[in-house]
């Protein structure tokens, strides 16, 4: 029994605290495994996206155009690249594009097709 | 070791009241005591991955202690003027001694407020809750050796400081009537 019990008397608590406790405890239990469950299904759902991804990466076809495409720019890099000598675009149509400055010649390149190589006649070669 | 429920809800069963007791005599609000009771346990229940059975106790100690000394930090930033003790009413209780038990309170909370947080803390731990050293040592991480020189120094301040306020036990401070005997000797001059 201490000395000051009549200052500091002994106060009860609500005899709802318990009550108000275990609720609490369960809620958040309950919360946690909503997330736990919500967690699963976004893992779900990324790992089907990549799965996605990754096939269709695998089942692409390759495009004939795309591949064309990609070698002409990368023929036109290397020929800007390097020092001024006569620009060579293999795998491709070339068409004039008439420009009223003088000592400059501007082609249109692209990948050959039936609509480039009918406007082509005066164009340079398209190996060249 | 985690912590199990069954394990939490035992230690809540065996301190709710010496813990209420220790937390009213720093926030003087039964609603806020069990607010923070509530919080206290929680959090630790949060925390139970990390936590140890054998120091289940004298975290929920500390942790509500942290709590009660937040809120009254967050009290001083939000409201104005002094909280004054809210007195529950026990059934039966006349208005008068209901006067002199908040008179009391009120007594109590001005001698407590000039102790400094541990030693108040040191005062409520081993008054209100009954801990015992070895207890009190696992609550303030301090040797035994401070803790029992320390309740020693603040026990006897608070002895001092309470038998200076004089309080007569035996004699109710507001006596039922006297304010109609002034007012009768009032209407008669």
């Amino acid at each position: 029994m201490s000395e000051f019990e009549s200052w500091l008397p002994a106060l009860e608590p609500s005899a709802a605290s318990y009550a108000r406790l275990t609720e609490a405890l369960a809620r958040r239990n309950r919360r946690r495994t909503r997330m736990g469950r919500g967690l699963r299904l976004a893992g779900l759902c990324a790992g089907l996206a990549f799965a996605s991804v990754i096939s269709l990466m695998l089942l692409r076809q390759p495009d004939p155009t795309r591949e064309q495409q990609a070698a002409i720019s990368a023929s036109l890099e290397l020929a800007f690249a390097g020092p001024h000598i006569d620009l060579v675009v293999s795998n491709g149509d070339a068409i004039a594009v008439p420009v009223n400055a003088p000592n400059v010649r501007f082609y249109w390149v692209a990948v050959a097709t039936g609509e480039i190589a009918n406007h082509n006649s005066s164009s340079p070669s398209p190996s060249r | 070791m985690a912590i199990s429920e069954a394990e939490l809800l035992a230690a809540f069963r065996r301190l709710q009241k010496p813990l209420y007791n220790v937390l009213y005599r720093w926030l003087w609000q039964a609603q806020d005591c069990e607010d923070l009771m509530q919080d206290a346990f929680l959090k630790v229940w949060d925390q139970r991955q990390v936590l140890q059975v054998q120091n289940l106790d004298a975290l929920i100690y500390a942790s509500a202690l942290n709590l009660a000394k937040n809120r009254l930090r967050w009290r001083a930033l939000w409201r104005f003027g002094e909280i004054s003790p809210e007195t529950p009413t026990e059934e039966g209780e006349s208005p008068g001694s209901q006067a002199q038990r908040h008179q009391r309170e009120q007594a109590l909370k001005r001698v407590l407020d000039g102790f400094d947080r541990d030693s108040r803390n040191l005062v409520l731990l081993s008054e209100c809750a009954g801990l015992s050293t070895d207890e009190l040592v696992a609550v303030f991480d301090w040797p035994a050796g401070t803790v029992a020189s320390r309740k020693h120094r603040v026990l006897a301040r608070l002895r001092v400081e309470l038998g200076a306020l004089g309080f007569d036990e035996s004699k109710p401070i507001i006596e039922a009537g006297s304010h109609a005997g002034e007012r009768q000797k009032g209407a008669g001059a």
